[in-house]
């Protein structure tokens, strides 16, 4: 009986503060307002306030976590609306996405090697420049730890978006294009919610590469780990 | 047993969120059922990708099969898209709160943050700046200069 109320606590309260939280963010467009960020900051603070641990907080979390395998099924759909524009570009778009996710493959390896940090912390990063329902599939897979890894998917994403402008200004990135598959490659769904501020192609763009470099990466970290461990 | 099991979980934790949704005045009835049947299609689908999964020890999440699966019937017109449209929409718009549980386990990491971990997030900073740059680099040098209109669908 206890367990069936705790549980249904946490889930209530997990998604109330996740809806002021979208609230919030609704008034003031602040990208730092991110409800993702501002639900998962308010959580650890009430359970760090009251003692609580994560396992149990998990037994409510549980329920929620269940649904994060169908929405990334989900993605599906909009792959689906973008098949024509996938295919009018097929060959850039697959080789800028096979491009982004080799050089994040071997910066994120090649930067945490040299600085020695363990194995387990490199697995959890590797997936850091995909969406980060993917990501959390690709950790597992690995051997990763998934709490990490979202907390990386968020820099990375976070990265983009304020970074991510001025490299367009600077290195003369222009097209549509171009600054679609930069977010939607590099900073998943936090960027591909910035790309759409420079217009509907641009969103388009970045919707596609965030799915398909999250299908390929997926396809292509766990083969690389099989070969490199 | 297994499967009747994850699919009623999963449509549990569903309904936990659907109503909560409904309560605030943002969704009706009818549109709440007609999204918790078509978000029920999607849980079988990604339970279906889970068994191949499990079945055939391919390393790639159960979930991205699923995604798969799911794409080539909506190409092949198995599944028309009206049947699972708002439940896809619905799933997507609420996405980023079904990460937080996962995310929320941070705080047992904390100290790898403590001394040398600030590290991580320079490294984290460094590799997205050069993986934005490359795939930028390639489309602008060899991709189209503009995307005709009628391409356009933003989900």
């Amino acid at each position: 009986m206890k367990i069936i109320i705790v549980t249904i606590f946490f889930i209530l309260m997990t998604i109330c503060i996740y809806m002021i939280a979208t609230k919030l963010y609704n008034k003031f467009r602040l990208p730092i307002l991110n409800p993702a960020l501002i639900t998962t900051i308010a959580v650890i603070i009430i359970l760090q306030l009251f003692h609580i641990s994560y396992d149990t907080y998990m037994f409510g979390g549980q329920w929620i976590h269940e649904l994060l395998g169908p929405s990334v099924v989900a993605l599906a759909y909009p792959l689906y609306k973008h098949i024509s524009l996938i295919m009018k570009h097929f060959k850039i778009i697959i080789s800028c996405i096979m491009i982004g996710i080799i050089v994040n493959i071997i910066s994120v390896s090649a930067f945490l090697f040299l600085a020695g940090f363990s194995k387990e912390i490199t697995l959890s990063a590797i997936p850091k420049s995909i969406t980060n329902a993917v990501a959390i599939e690709v950790a597992n897979q690995i051997g990763g730890i998934p709490s990490l890894t979202v907390v990386f998917v968020m820099m990375a994403g976070f990265t983009g978006i304020i970074i991510g402008p001025y490299l367009f200004k600077w290195f003369n990135i222009k097209s549509d294009l171009a600054r679609g598959m930069s977010f939607g490659n590099a900073s998943h769904g936090i960027g591909t919610a910035k790309a759409l501020e420079y217009g509907k192609a641009t969103g388009s763009i970045s919707t596609t590469g965030m799915i398909l470099s999250a299908i390929f990466s997926s396809f292509l970290i766990p083969l690389m780990f099989i070969l490199l461990f | 047993m297994y499967w009747i099991q994850s699919v009623f979980t999963g449509l549990t934790g569903l309904l936990a969120n659907l109503s909560i949704v409904y309560l605030t005045g943002e969704i009706h009835m009818k549109k709440a059922m007609k999204i918790l049947i078509q978000v029920a299609v999607i849980i079988i689908i990604c339970k279906l990708g889970e068994a191949i999964q499990a079945w055939s020890q391919i390393p790639i999440p159960g979930s991205i099969i699923g995604l798969l699966i799911l794409f080539i019937l909506l190409i092949a017109k198995v599944i028309p898209e009206k049947w699972i449209m708002d439940g896809s929409n619905f799933l997507l718009s609420i996405m980023t709160l079904l990460f937080v549980p996962a995310t929320v386990g941070i705080m047992n990491y904390f100290h790898i943050f403590q001394g040398k971990g600030w590290l991580l997030i320079l490294f984290m900073i460094l590799s997205t700046v050069l993986v934005m740059l490359s795939s930028g680099f390639v489309a602008e040098k060899w991709g189209k200069k503009s995307v005709e209109q009628e391409d356009h669908f933003t989900a």
